[in-house]
């Protein structure tokens, strides 16, 4: 099989993979950048484990074909927060008892981070449809739509974020 | 009592890592030099194995090594129980899942190319996949024994003399099909066999019992066999046995590299441990006063086609069967059978939750028949400290099924439930009010070896490490674990290290399951804690050159009235001299006074216990339910941490709901036909109802500051809540679970019928 070889921009950072053309984004991610915060659930887009923010929106990276991210920007968990301190969404997370196993936890923040650059005040349910291609066993995902509330309020309250 | 550290909400210190993706999971590990393994399934139900052809996929390119049963150095079996599974089949393929042949190459997708060139020629033999066809004479044989894994009886008092006597006897059958654990991270890790030596970090929920296992597999000793597991993407049951573990050893002894495997989820849901589907006849007779006389129960369980904790699920659910109840006289048959299904064991409840629907099914329409309240007659029928449970066993520890159900009596949900009722959001949108109880035995039962051993070591520099068994699977035991020890070493939480799950360092604590961990675990905690207090005095005694006695504990340090000194201080010294201040502990849980001859893990003795109330609002113009609000009222006796408490309680309510009107495993002729999330659903926010969690704290004087366990109770009262608001909103009683739009649909036509139709007319339709 030939390789592609795709630039695009990673958690703020320019990048050139070359890579087999039927790579998913989720497997560059985790393969070829070590960036193991997003996880693989399903690998069919049915449980959001892998949640990344493509261009601002919140995508599945196991149904992207790395060739999809040609010019386009990716952020990852790992992307999130900065200057060694956490997002808003990340802190609350922690605050608001919203991490149980965790795995689900990454892709969880990257759906509501892309709810939040574009509402700044969502309502309950807003929130519960953001995340509901995100499935969660652990909590009930009552402390996880707090969490996301909490984040918005402290976001609108100009709070910074804590400390890494 | 006031603690510093014992009821609060403390932050679990795993959150940060878990929020950022810097935490590594087992399936996150990657080693250099490391290949991947992927395992060849038989895609047959029952076959006979008659050639294995793998010649073309060792001639793949970048393929390394292709293992069959061959490989296997030790026992090709497995199984806590019964080792009736094969790490890799040999002669006979029991369900689709088996593993016939493992595939090692330089990447999980060549892996997994190659594996299609594996050519395996079947005979393929006729099979079965009812539990009850299993049991008729004539029927092919899961394995050569037979297909009764567990066929038990029990009784206790009369229960012909008590139907005698009874003034009301409700019968019914129920029927609770398979659910799946649904842990989002897929089983998986990696292996790696070097000098002698095997490590395998893979998620389980129990590593010194994996180390026993495989060390029969591959035939070296247990101390030889490093387990590591922690953290844990969820389990809730379906860690507890083997998953992988077995073939990803035999594949890294095979290639002598680190191999990496990590099930898809099609192969997670095809071959994982599942809830098992039970089918379940109970008849139950009470007095005019409401007190319930008997329960005569008959339980069939599908265990699949392997035994994994089958027996131990079936016998379990006996030991439950008559629910948070004081029953005199009980009559309980049970069968665990084989089939050629994906195989059954342990999942969150363990049996309880298909038992508790049924019982609370039948006080339901025991109350509703005789027009009594639901919540008086559990009430006057709930099991309190000194009663006899139906085993006949005295139940010695504190029950909190009666506070609970007199604290949802005072909800608004209840005290307000006819104006629940009356709320009309859309005429065609009818709503009701269900309340449902549930207790689980925390901790094996009688007759199982049910212990927890735990360390603790103070370091140079003035911490405590914590060394505990128990992984931490998602539950939050990892900061209930500190808490509980920087409350009885009386230090600051950060002077504490929770280590766990890993065999190398931490001691046999026992399964992470049966809502043990905080209780057993806990206990462990204490003794250990206790030992090294000792040992404090001891060393600061002979400092100071007084008796033991005289030296007394404050916030992280010793005094004796005259001269204080601070742990870090006495640490440093005790580095200095040589004096190691360590402890291990032993654990025993107590067990009840009276068992039942030939059966293992019952009866309980402590229990964990939910109360739960659900609104629902089923649409009367095609039987959709939505599950509207709820609340979960918890006794895990003292709660070490409340945030975590909450946070089960939501989690396991919500899987309880997805249990009442969602989640169904359906295998076709032996084909797992809900392979993905496409097709087995489970809640997402948008479906959860909204939570209120209020516990009682009903103390235990044997448990941890007075704490008993709680993870599986918490699932297992909602279902019923639902299946009975949905019968107090429509006046439909679904006996099989899932309740589905279709089948109250229809139950609603039914009902109309019989309400429009003369009886000479309806008999005809």
């Amino acid at each position: 099989m030939n390789s592609v070889m795709v630039d695009f921009t990673l958690n703020g950072e320019p990048r050139t993979v070359t890579v087999k053309p039927n790579m998913t984004l989720l497997e560059v991610i985790r393969d070829e950048f070590a960036l193991t915060g997003t996880k693989e659930g399903c690998g069919q887009g049915e449980c959001g484990a892998c949640t990344v923010i493509l261009d601002g929106k919140a995508v599945d990276s196991c149904l992207i074909l790395i060739s999809q991210v040609q010019g386009r920007t990716v952020t990852t968990i790992e992307g999130l927060g900065k200057d060694g301190s956490l997002d808003l969404l990340q802190s609350s997370f922690i605050e608001a008892g919203a991490v149980q196993c965790g795995y689900c936890t990454p892709g969880m923040i990257m759906s509501a981070k892309s709810l939040l650059l574009k509402n700044s005040n969502p309502s309950v349910d807003e929130i519960k449809r953001a995340i509901s291609g995100n499935l969660c066993r652990c909590t009930g995902y009552t402390k996880i739509i707090k969490a996301v509330q909490l984040a918005a309020m402290n976001a609108r309250d100009g709070s910074a974020g804590g400390e890494k | 009592m006031s603690y510093e550290w014992i009821g609060k909400p403390i932050r679990r210190e795993d959150a940060q890592d878990k929020t950022t993706g810097k935490i590594r999971y087992m399936t996150d590990l990657r080693f250099s030099d490391m290949v991947w393994g992927v395992i060849v399934r038989a895609g047959v139900p029952h076959a006979e194995i008659l050639e294995l052809d793998t010649a073309e996929a060792e001639k793949y390119p970048g393929v390394l090594a292709v293992v069959t049963y061959r490989d296997v150095p030790g026992c090709n079996g497995y199984g806590i129980v019964v080792d009736d599974q094969p790490v890799f089949c040999n002669t006979v393929v029991r369900y689709e899942g088996d593993p016939i042949a493992g595939v090692l190459a330089e990447s999980r997708d060549i892996a997994a190319r190659a594996a299609e060139k594996i050519r395996i020629a079947y005979r393929e033999l006729p099979g079965v996949f009812d539990p009850y066809r299993a049991l008729a004479e004539g029927a092919p044989l899961v394995h050569d024994g037979g297909n009764v894994l567990l066929q038990a009886h029990v009784a206790n008092g009369d229960v012909e003399a008590a139907f005698k006597s009874a003034d009301l006897i409700v019968e019914q059958s129920y029927y609770s099909p398979i659910q799946f654990p649904v842990y989002l991270e897929p089983e998986g890790g990696v292996a790696v066999f070097r000098d002698g030596h095997m490590t395998i970090w893979c998620g389980s929920q129990y590593p010194s019992q994996d180390q026993r296992q495989l060390s029969r597999v591959l035939a070296i000793p247990e101390e030889r066999i490093r387990i590591v597991s922690n953290p844990v993407g969820g389990a809730f049951g379906g860690k507890d046995d083997l998953t992988v573990q077995a073939q990803l050893a035999v594949m890294a002894v095979k290639i002598g590299r680190p191999v990496k495997l990590v099930n898809t989820r099609e192969e997670s849901n095809t071959t994982g441990w599942k809830r098992h589907a039970m089918s379940i006849t109970m008849k139950t007779a009470v007095s005019r006063a409401g007190i319930l006389l008997a329960n005569q129960v008959t339980i069939v369980a599908d265990t699949g086609a392997y035994a994994g904790l089958g027996g131990a699920v079936l016998t379990n659910a006996i030991g439950h069967a008559c629910g948070a109840y004081r029953v005199p006289n009980m009559d309980v048959t049970g069968y665990c059978v084989y089939t050629n299904n994906c195989p059954s064991s342990a999942m969150r409840g363990f049996g309880v939750p298909q038992v508790n629907f049924a019982m609370e099914s039948q006080m339901e329409i025991i109350a509703a028949d005789q027009g009594w309240d639901p919540l008086e007659i559990r009430l006057k029928n709930s099991l309190v400290t000194g009663d006899h449970g139906p085993l006949g066993n005295t139940l010695t520890m504190a029950m909190g099924t009666v506070p609970a159900l007199l604290k949802a009596r005072d909800t608004k949900l209840w005290s307000e439930r006819a104006q629940i009722r009356r709320h009309l959001a859309k005429p065609w949108l009818k709503r009701g009010v269900g309340i449902a109880t549930c207790i689980k035995g925390v901790g094996l039962g009688r007759g199982l070896p049910d212990y927890s051993a735990a360390e603790i070591v103070l370091t140079s520099r003035g911490t405590y490490q914590v060394m505990v068994g128990c992984p931490e699977v998602g539950q939050g035991n990892h900061i209930v674990f500190a808490q509980i020890a920087a409350q009885a070493m009386q230090c600051p939480l950060s002077m504490v290290e929770v280590i766990q799950g890993d065999s190398s360092c931490t001691p046999d604590s026992g399964v992470a399951a049966a809502s043990r961990t905080v209780y057993a675990a806990g206990n462990a905690i204490l003794l250990a804690a206790a030992e090294i207090r000792r040992q404090l005095q001891r060393f600061a005694a002979k400092i100071w050159r007084v008796l033991p006695d005289e030296v007394c504990f404050g916030d992280h340090e010793v005094h004796d009235g005259a001269r204080k000194m601070s742990i870090p201080e006495l640490a440093q010294l005790a580095e200095e001299q040589g004096s190691a201040i360590r402890a291990s502990s032993l654990f025993d849980m107590p067990v009840a006074d009276k068992g039942v001859q030939g059966l293992y893990g019952i009866p309980s003795l402590l229990f964990g216990s939910t109360t739960q109330i659900a609104v629902v609002e089923v649409d009367i113009r095609t039987g959709a339910v939505d599950v509207v609000e709820t609340v979960c009222i918890p006794d895990a006796g003292k709660i070490i941490n409340i945030q975590g408490l909450e946070g089960q309680a939501e989690g396991g309510t919500v899987m309880g709901m997805g249990y009442a009107v969602m989640e169904k495993g359906i295998i076709k002729d032996g084909h797992m036909l809900t392979d993905n999330y496409a097709t087995y659903l489970i809640p997402t926010a948008l479906d959860c109802p909204d939570i209120t969690v209020t516990p009682v704290e009903e103390l235990e004087a044997t448990g941890p500051f007075g704490a008993k366990g709680i993870a599986e109770s918490l699932s297992a009262a909602m279902t019923p809540a639902v299946i009975n608001a949905i019968y107090d909103a429509v006046g439909v009683r679904i006996r099989q679970l899932p309740a589905t739009a279709e089948d109250i649909y229809a139950g609603m036509q039914q009902l109309f019928k019989e309400r429009t139709c003369p009886a000479s007319v309806l008999s005809k339709i």
